[in-house]
C-alpha cells in the first residue's frame, strides 16, 4: 500500500479510541444527575463527595467499562470468527456460541439461581457450544463448510430450546430472562465490571497472538501449511478464543445483537484485510457500537429505556443492508 | 526486473521412502521411492488420478503419508515443526482463496510468516525479502493493486512472490500453469527456470504437458497407477514407449528444433 494510504490506516485506530474515550466520559456524565467531566473523573477514583462517588463508581462507571469492554470483545470474536471460516457474514451469533450463551443464562435465571451466577453460566453456555461445535466438525477436511453447517444447525437448535425454557418458565421470573435476552447493560455492577476485565485480559492477547495466523490461514489451508501454520491447532485455538470472548461479553451484558458481526466489517473497509490493526480496528468498533448504542437507548424514549442489544439490531441490520446495497453485492 | 544475485544456500535433497498415502480407505499412493535432485528443476507428470498432485502434497505435508517417510536432508518432514520445514520447502498449492481488498503486497507479506515470531515488529530482512520477491516476479509495480482484480498471469505471478519471500531453497508448485494462455504459461516457466540458473533454487513442479516438461525441466518424473513409472532427463525418459505405457497414446518424439530436447508428437490411428 502507498505512503498515504499506510499512514491513513495507522491513524484509524487512534481515532476510534477517541471516540471510544469521548463518548465514555459522556457516559460518566450524563444521566439524570448532570455531573461535571472534572469532578466524574475525580468520582473514578473515589475523590468528591459520597453522592457523585456512589453514581460514578457503583452506576455509570461499571455500565460504560462493561459496554466498552462487551464490545471490544464481541468486535475481536467476529473477526477471528470471519477469518476462521472465511465468511465476511460469519459471527459466534450465527454459529450457534451466543445461543449457547442465553440458552445457559435462561436456565440458571428460571432455576432461581442468584445473579452472580448469570455470568458463570453464560460463559459456561457459550464454551459448551464451541466444544460442540469442535468436536462435530473434528473431520473437517479443508474446508469450513462443516463448521458453518453444524453452527446453524446448534444456532437453531438453542434458539428452539431458549424458546423452550422461556415458554415454560415461573412468570415470576420471565420478566429477568427477557431483559437479559434482549442485551441490556441496566444495572451492570463492579462486579460484571471484573468479570469482563479478566475475561477481556485473557482472552484479547490470545487474539493478538493469533492473528498473524489467521491472516495465512484465510488463503486456504493449504497455503498456510506450506508457509508452516500448524492448520488443525490454529483452527481450534481461534474457534476457542473466539467462542471466549463471545462467551465474557455475552455473559456481562447478554446477546448484544450485530455486534460481533458488524464492527470487523466496518473494520475491514476501513483497514482492509486481517492484520493486527484490522483485529484493535474490530475491537474498538464493537466498543462504539455498544456504547453508542447504550446511550441512544437511554434517550431514545422518554418513558423507558431501551436495552443496547435492541438499538445494535435495530441500528446494525439497516446499517449493513444498506452496505450490500451501496457496494452492489 | 532485475538481475538475481546468487543466494548460496546449500542444496536440500528431498526424499521419499516407502511412501503410501491416500484419501480414507483409497490408497492413491502406493509405495513411493523417489530422490528429487537437489538444484535441479523436476517434473511430474502423468496421466489423471496417477497421484501427481498426491505425491506433490505428501512431500509439502499438507498430507501425512499412511506408511513411509518424506525426508528432507534425512529428516522427516512430517515430524518436525511445521515451522521449521516452511523455512526450507516452499508451496505453491492449486487451491487457494484470496480475501477482499488484499493487496499484491500484503499477499506477499504474508510469504515471510515462518521468519517471523508472534509478536515481533517488521524487521529489514522481511522487507527486502518481500521487495526482491516483487521485482524478481515483476509484479513490483502491482503491489498496490488488489489480487482479485488481477489477470490470471499476473494473479500466478503474486503468488509465486508470496511463495518466494518465504526464501526458501526448495520450491513445491502445484500445476503453476493450468488456466493460463501461452504467453503466461511460458512466462512463469521461464520464470521457474530463471529462479533455478540463477539462484540454486530446487524447483518440483506437477506439469500437464509433457512437451513443457520436457522443455523446462531438467528432470522427469513419470507416473502411474500411484506409483513412479521412470524418471530421469527428458531424453532419456520421454520415448514413445514411456508415452504409450504411462499414457496409453501411441506417439513419435521428435527433437525441439530450438533445445533439442523432445517433443511428442501423437500418431493417428
Amino acid at each position: 500500500m502507498n505512503a498515504t494510504v499506510a499512514a491513513t490506516r495507522r491513524g484509524v485506530p487512534l481515532v476510534l479510541a477517541a471516540l471510544v474515550l469521548g463518548l465514555g466520559m459522556f457516559g460518566l456524565v450524563t444521566g439524570t444527575q448532570q455531573i461535571p467531566l472534572g469532578e466524574a473523573l475525580a468520582a473514578t477514583i473515589g475523590l468528591g463527595d459520597g453522592g457523585t462517588s456512589f453514581i460514578v463508581q457503583q452506576l455509570r462507571l461499571p455500565r460504560v467499562g462493561v459496554a466498552v469492554l462487551a464490545g471490544a470483545c464481541l468486535g475481536a470474536s467476529g473477526a477471528l470468527m470471519q477469518g476462521l471460516l472465511r465468511n465476511p457474514l460469519a459471527s459466534p451469533d450465527i454459529v450457534g456460541i451466543t445461543g449457547g450463551a442465553s440458552l445457559a443464562a435462561v436456565l440458571a435465571i428460571g432455576a432461581g439461581l442468584p445473579p452472580l451466577a448469570l455470568p458463570l453460566a453464560a460463559a459456561l453456555g457459550a464454551a459448551s457450544a464451541a466444544g460442540v461445535l469442535q468436536v462435530l466438525s473434528r473431520h473437517t477436511g479443508s474446508s469450513s463448510v462443516r463448521l458453518v453447517l453444524v453452527g446453524v444447525g446448534l444456532h437453531a437448535l438453542t434458539t428452539a430450546a431458549v424458546t423452550l425454557v422461556v415458554a415454560r418458565i415461573d412468570p415470576r421470573r420471565l420478566g429477568a430472562a427477557e431483559v437479559w435476552l434482549a442485551g441490556s447493560l441496566h444495572a451492570r455492577n463492579a462486579t460484571h465490571l471484573t468479570v469482563v476485565l479478566v475475561g477481556a485480559a485473557a482472552a484479547l492477547p490470545l487474539a493478538y497472538g493469533l492473528v498473524r495466523s489467521l491472516a495465512v490461514l484465510e488463503l486456504g489451508d493449504e497455503v498456510a501449511t506450506g508457509v508452516g501454520v500448524p492448520v488443525r491447532r490454529t483452527r481450534t485455538l481461534l474457534l476457542g478464543s473466539s467462542a471466549l470472548l463471545a462467551g465474557v461479553a455475552v455473559a456481562v451484558a447478554g446477546p448484544l445483537g450485530f455486534v460481533a458481526l458488524g464492527a470487523p466489517h466496518i473494520a475491514r473497509r476501513l483497514v482492509g484485510p486481517t492484520s493486527p490493526t484490522t483485529l484493535t480496528t474490530a475491537a474498538l468498533t464493537g466498543a462504539l457500537l455498544v456504547l453508542a448504542a447504550d446511550a441512544l437507548g437511554q434517550r431514545l424514549l422518554e418513558d423507558a429505556a431501551v436495552p443496547a442489544g435492541v438499538v445494535t439490531a435495530a441500528l446494525g441490520a439497516p446499517y449493513l443492508l444498506w452496505l450490500l446495497h451501496r457496494t452492489g453485492r | 526486473m532485475t538481475t538475481l544475485q546468487t543466494h548460496h544456500t546449500a542444496p536440500l535433497q528431498v526424499r521419499a521412502a516407502g511412501v503410501r498415502a491416500g484419501y480414507g480407505a483409497e490408497t492413491i499412493l502406493d509405495g513411493i521411492d523417489l530422490t528429487v535432485p537437489a538444484g535441479v528443476v523436476s517434473a511430474i507428470v502423468g496421466p489423471n488420478g496417477c497421484g501427481k498432485s498426491t505425491l506433490l502434497k505428501t512431500i509439502a505435508r499438507v498430507m501425512r503419508p499412511t506408511e513411509g517417510r518424506v525426508l528432507l536432508d534425512e529428516t522427516s518432514v512430517h515430524h518436525q515443526p511445521t515451522r521449521q520445514v516452511a523455512k526450507h520447502l516452499g508451496l505453491l498449492p492449486q487451491s487457494n482463496a484470496v480475501p477482499e481488498q488484499l493487496t499484491v503486497r500484503a499477499l506477499v507479506e504474508r510469504g515471510r510468516y515462518p521468519h517471523r515470531g508472534v509478536f515481533s515488529p517488521w524487521s529489514e530482512a522481511d522487507r527486502d525479502a518481500v521487495a526482491e520477491a516483487l521485482d524478481v516476479t515483476g509484479t513490483a509495480g502491482l503491489a498496490d493493486r488488489h489480487v482479485d482484480e488481477l489477470s490470471g498471469g499476473q494473479r500466478q505471478r503474486a503468488w509465486i512472490a508470496m511463495v518466494l519471500a518465504q526464501q526458501t531453497p526448495v520450491l513445491l508448485l502445484d500445476e503453476p500453469t493450468t488456466y493460463l494462455d501461452l504467453a503466461h504459461r511460458l512466462e512463469i516457466l521461464r520464470l521457474l527456470r530463471r529462479l533455478n540458473r540463477e539462484r540454486g533454487v530446487t524447483v518440483v513442479m506437477v506439469l500437464h504437458d509433457l512437451n513443457e516438461a520436457c522443455r523446462y525441466a531438467d528432470h522427469v518424473i513419470a507416473m502411474r497407477d500411484g506409483a513412479v513409472h521412470a524418471s530421469g532427463r527428458p531424453r532419456d525418459v520421454v520415448t514413445p514407449e514411456l508415452v504409450r505405457d504411462v499414457f496409453g497414446v501411441a506417439c513419435l518424439t521428435v527433437a525441439d528444433p530450438v533445445s533439442g530436447t523432445p517433443i511428442v508428437v501423437p500418431c493417428d490411428d
